[in-house]
């Protein structure tokens, strides 16, 4: 080690920290109480997801239904495919349109994408087109990178929640022009804004496809999501943040 | 760096320990915490400056750890991962704006005696330095401030630094040096007490 870093050293481990507390009287009272109630809540999440998605497919499924049930809403390349009473509250839903979904799901983990590969990948891929949030200022780099070309160029970066890894805590998709993602079985969408530009919040559980050719990548999403375009590119942010946090992150991309 | 305080953590491996705690042993649940809380709770107060705040995240980190025991690799040390949940909890609950707000005031109190001290209210002594050095980490970039605390801060090394960070490790090497440049072009340029101390 050179001198100067064995000094830093030294210097830092001389660091005034406050007394470590006592953690073992609380955890105990959590170790030996906790895990049958928390594990019930997680598996009656799992259980609704699994159904919401059934039934959203199952619907988008039937032509005379979906013709009947859903109209249309569409921002960018994305395609969102909702209930027309659940749209709130200036969005407008554009009717008559009828989605073209094929009914071969392929389900996966949400992290299971294609196409992983890495940050400077996505960004050479997409050119001008890719950003990353400089909101929070210390979000750090994407864990997960992914590069996709369902029609057009789609990148998609993730921030893992790193204490479980089949979660993640942000993701962001960056969809090119050509690229198609449709939405179902939507519950809220809100009209927003984003650097002065329409946006759309999506909240609730909801189904997502991106489609190329015969591939289809249904996955079932979580979080809430904001959507917005800039220039021909449209931004979709998954996060489990409230809205106002997901516009500033969503301004902060450079 | 690892001090072993309870009987059953005494008398076993880690690896003992893990294989205990994943068996429902409560005794080995509590040598674990009692090994690893040091760390966790200077490495959350590192990122809050708050005790508070950082007992908080470093109980929630060993609850976290608790439920999603079923994901940790036992091939690979526990500090690190737990310093892992640690970090993601401590960003996790920096994005609340209130929080932000009182870890700025904070800052700026913190700031405020350090210049105090630079024009000779203070005595300069180790804790004072040592107490700068935070300061001007705290204010470094993300990637920069985390490799610096987990290496010189807390002492781990450059391997379980890079457990931590889920980083390969010539990444985190070219990181820390990188790191470290620039904290020195930082110290060389505006903290004349600190450069001093440093190359004493």
């Amino acid at each position: 080690m050179h001198p100067w870093e064995a000094r830093l050293e030294q210097i830092a481990s001389t660091a005034v920290y406050p007394p470590t507390p006592d953690l073992w009287p609380a955890l105990r009272r959590e170790w030996t109480t906790g895990s049958q109630r928390r594990s019930a809540p997680t598996l009656g999440w799992a259980a609704m997801g699994a159904v919401a998605l059934a039934v959203g497919l199952a619907l988008v499924a039937i032509p005379s239904a979906r013709a009947a049930v859903y109209r249309v809403i569409q921002l960018g390349v994305v395609r969102i495919f909702t209930e027309s009473m659940t749209v709130t509250p200036s969005a407008a839903a554009a009717p008559g349109v009828t989605p073209s979904l094929t009914a071969t799901p392929e389900l996966r983990a949400p992290l299971d994408l294609l196409g992983a590969t890495s940050v400077q990948s996505i960004r050479e891929a997409m050119g001008e087109a890719f950003r990353l949030p400089t909101y929070p200022p210390d979000l750090g780099d994407p864990d997960l990178a992914f590069l996709q070309s369902p029609g057009g160029p789609v990148g998609v970066l993730v921030w893992l929640d790193p204490d479980d890894p089949t979660r993640a805590d942000l993701a962001l998709h960056v969809l090119g022009p050509g690229a198609f993602a449709g939405k179902s079985d939507t519950r809220l969408i809100q009209e927003t804004q984003v650097s002065g530009q329409k946006a759309l919040w999506l909240v609730g559980t909801h189904a997502l496809q991106l489609r190329t050719g015969e591939m289809d990548y249904r996955t079932l999403v979580t979080g809430n999501v904001l959507l917005w375009q800039l220039g021909d590119t449209t931004y979709r942010l998954e996060t489990d943040q409230p809205l106002e946090e997901a516009i500033r992150i969503a301004e902060s991309l450079r | 760096m690892t001090p072993k305080t309870s009987a059953h953590g005494d008398q076993l491996s880690e690896a003992e320990l893990v294989a205990d705690a994943r068996g429902g042993k409560a005794a080995a649940w509590e040598a674990i915490v009692s090994r690893h809380r040091q760390a966790v709770f200077r490495y959350a107060y590192l990122q809050s400056g708050d005790p508070a705040e950082a007992e908080d995240i470093a109980q929630e980190t060993f609850l976290r750890a608790f439920r999603s025991f079923h994901h940790f690799d036992d091939s690979r040390p526990l500090r690190p991962w737990l310093l892992r949940i640690a970090r993601n909890l401590a960003r996790n609950r920096w994005r609340s704006w209130s929080r932000r707000v009182r870890a700025t005031e904070r800052w700026k109190s913190e700031a405020a005696t350090e210049a105090a001290g630079s024009q000779g209210l203070s005595d300069g002594g180790p804790a004072q330095v040592a107490g700068q050095l935070r300061r001007i980490v705290a204010g470094m970039r993300e990637g920069d401030r985390q490799v610096i605390y987990l290496r010189f801060f807390l002492g781990l090394t450059l391997e379980e630094t890079s457990e931590a960070l889920s980083l390969p490790l010539g990444t985190v090497k070219s990181r820390l040096s990188r790191a470290l440049d620039r904290l020195r072009d930082e110290v060389q340029r505006d903290y004349p007490t600190l450069r001093q101390a440093l190359e004493e």
